[in-house]
């Protein structure tokens, strides 16, 4: 769990730098401090469990255990990226290990993880999905439809709604009309929780309580990790990373206090589970893995332009 | 007769999270809702205003929970929200209580569960509380409407009488090497579980043991574990010790006890007893966490060791029924 967590957080802040120098072009959106809603959650899934990101998900494959070469192949672009480089930031996807992909569509991919569940529930088959949305997703139409037909179907599905408060630069306060997320859930007919989102066994607890509920026919579950950005809302967009003035300083340093990474790491060794020595070499091992991806990614080529129109589409008889 | 307390101001704390934790998951705990919460803040203003209490110190919140009462209750009552740095977190509810008794208000309404008022009532020195139940196991906060809660309030505060009108309620202090780290007030469970995660405990195979000071027939959580053995209510001085698990001889006793809402266990008792006051038990565990009225709270590693006091000198509680009948 805390070297995922690493391994997000190094990846992450690789992309910055590679972003910084131009090697990637676009806009990323980081996901530097929600680390432990996706390593939380991820853990208390099985392989063969589907899961499905939004806009912000570089860190959702790599807690499901997807492999960190190819995903920085996709981001910079290239050949061997997950999705031969055409899909880029928001499209990660590698349906051997459960994940479903992303989408920069907000709340799109909350249908998609709900038909996933669907499927399981038609076929008869025991996996679940679970779907990472962002706090502004919340009050798509999407969104709502999908929890509805969920609870109504009793689909086993789990609607982890990432709320790092901002919406772009629009607090939750302000566009949420109730206090918590999760208070929804009783709406529709399902249990919602609140969880401290920077606390990766919290939201590690709850999932697995969500998971088992799913697998035993009992339905959707929303849980809510209160959790915090604390990088601008994306980079390579120059109009959003300009305007701060939507959070102060303070506020973002009073978050990066509770860092998830330290959160998880001083609990392991106040319970001697790992010294630091340890935590270091785990940070070294992880530093490496990913400079490692930075170079086979730059090795990568690009794909060639007459690849353009290859794998628009899929055959559906082959993929059924 | 309290002479400098200011019997015109109470204080009023509201947990903007409580009713919400993973208990709406493990077990079938109800969402306590904000709106909820308003409404009853709403009711309690009503009682003040009518047994004119003219001050309420207030513990702010992002909702805004107590937005609708001050405003239509502003001509009767001020309402001044305390400073304090930061919401919603439990630093905000530790300075909000510490200003309240700074400030001698005749009594502080605590609307939350169990652990919110341990929060609270730690923080006080001689402040009496009316603890009312907006939580999820709720043994120390009444189950009181809003408008009786403020009328019970405004006429303790015009009795002007803490010794006749209020109890001092027993604590359970935890002990980690001997020094003093915290306190609670209904029960301490001393959990396998080796972090604090969600905080809350419903896996009764991961409790070792369970120490309690005030059990009820109607209650509900680990203290109705207690209930279910000794079959009466505890004396003031006395709290009950129980270890769960099997014995060496087997045919364990085992009892079916509610430990969550809609959540009943069948629990084996390895052996149980009551003790007095002033006396420190040490827990048998080397590591684990401790949950405090319901909450893990603290962490404890092989060389730390915990042991658990029961002290008579806890919070001071409003008597309701005696307040109302006078």
């Amino acid at each position: 769990m805390l070297a995922r967590m690493i391994r997000i957080r190094l990846f992450e802040s690789a992309l910055i730098e590679c972003q910084k120098s131009g090697e990637i072009v676009g806009s990323l959106h980081t996901y530097i401090g929600e680390e432990a809603v996706a390593v939380g959650s991820c853990v208390a899934l099985n392989d063969d469990d589907y899961i499905a990101g939004n806009h912000r998900s570089h860190g959702h494959p790599i807690a499901k255990g997807g492999d960190i070469n190819k995903a920085m192949a996709e981001i910079f672009g290239k050949r061997d990226g997950y999705c031969k480089g055409k899909g880029g930031s928001m499209h990660l996807a590698d349906f051997s290990i459960g994940i479903l992909g992303e989408s920069g569509i907000v709340a799109s991919s909350v249908p998609v993880a709900t038909g996933a569940a669907l499927a399981a529930k038609l076929k008869n088959e025991d996996f679940i999905s679970l779907v990472y949305f962002g706090d502004g997703a919340s009050n798509q139409g999407a969104c709502h439809e999908s929890m509805n037909l969920a609870a109504l179907w009793k689909l086993p599905v789990i609607f982890v709604c990432e709320n790092n408060q901002f919406a772009v630069t629009t607090s939750y306060k302000d566009s949420v009309s109730v206090d918590h997320i999760s208070d929804r859930a009783s709406a529709y007919g399902m249990p919602g929780v609140l969880v401290d989102g920077q606390d990766a066994l919290a939201m590690y607890e709850a999932t697995t309580v969500a998971v088992e509920r799913a697998r035993s026919g009992e339905g959707p579950t929303l849980i809510e990790g209160l959790t915090y950005r604390y990088e601008d809302h994306s980079l390579g967009l120059a109009s959003v990373r300009r305007d701060q003035s939507y959070r102060s300083d303070e506020e973002v340093e009073k978050w990066r206090k509770r860092d998830p990474i330290e959160v998880l790491k001083s609990n392991m060794i106040k319970q001697e589970i790992i010294t630091q020595k340890e935590f270091d070499q785990i940070e070294e091992k992880e530093k490496i893995s990913v400079e490692k991806a930075v170079d086979f990614a730059r090795k990568s080529p690009f794909p060639a332009p007459e690849e353009l129109y290859d794998d628009l589409f899929t055959d559906p008889i082959e993929f059924a | 007769m309290d002479k400098n307390r200011d019997f015109s101001s109470v204080g009023i704390i509201v947990n903007p999270l409580s009713g919400k934790d993973i208990r709406r998951l493990v077990a079938s705990a109800s969402v306590v809702s904000t709106h909820m919460k308003s409404n009853e803040i709403l009711k309690l203003y009503a009682g003040l205003a009518a047994y004119n209490i003219k001050k309420v110190y207030v513990m702010p919140d992002y909702s805004d929970i107590s937005r609708r009462a001050r405003e239509q209750y502003s001509t009767k009552i001020e309402t001044i929200l305390i400073n304090t740095k930061i919401l919603d977190v439990e630093e905000t509810t530790i300075q909000a209580a510490k200003e309240m008794e700074a400030k001698k208000v005749g009594c502080i309404i605590v609307f939350g569960g169990d652990g919110t008022c341990r929060l609270v009532s730690k923080h006080l020195k001689e402040t009496p509380i009316l603890p009312v139940s907006t939580g999820t196991n709720n043994l120390f906060p009444l189950n009181l409407e809003g408008t009786v809660a403020g009328i019970a309030a405004a006429k303790f505060c015009l009795l002007k009488n803490l010794e006749k009108y209020s109890n001092r309620e027993k604590k359970l202090e935890i002990f980690k090497n001997n020094e003093l780290v915290d306190s609670s007030l209904v029960d301490v469970v001393i959990s396998k579980t080796p972090y604090i995660g969600s905080r809350a405990i419903w896996d009764i195979n991961n409790v070792d043991e369970i120490f309690i000071s005030k059990v009820s027939h109607e209650g509900i959580g680990f203290s109705s574990i207690g209930y279910s053995l000794i079959k009466k209510d505890l004396s003031f001085n006395r709290g009950v010790h129980i270890s769960l698990g099997q014995n060496d001889y087997g045919n364990p006793k085992k009892i079916m006890s509610a430990i969550a809402p809609g959540k009943i266990e069948e629990i084996e008792i390895l052996g149980w007893k009551e003790f007095s006051d002033n006396k420190k038990i040490s827990v048998k565990l080397s590591s684990g966490t401790v949950a405090l009225d319901g909450e893990r709270t603290i962490e404890f590693n092989p060389s730390q060791k915990i042991s658990v006091k029961l002290n008579i000198d806890g919070p001071y509680c409003l008597k309701v029924k005696e307040i109302l009948s006078a």
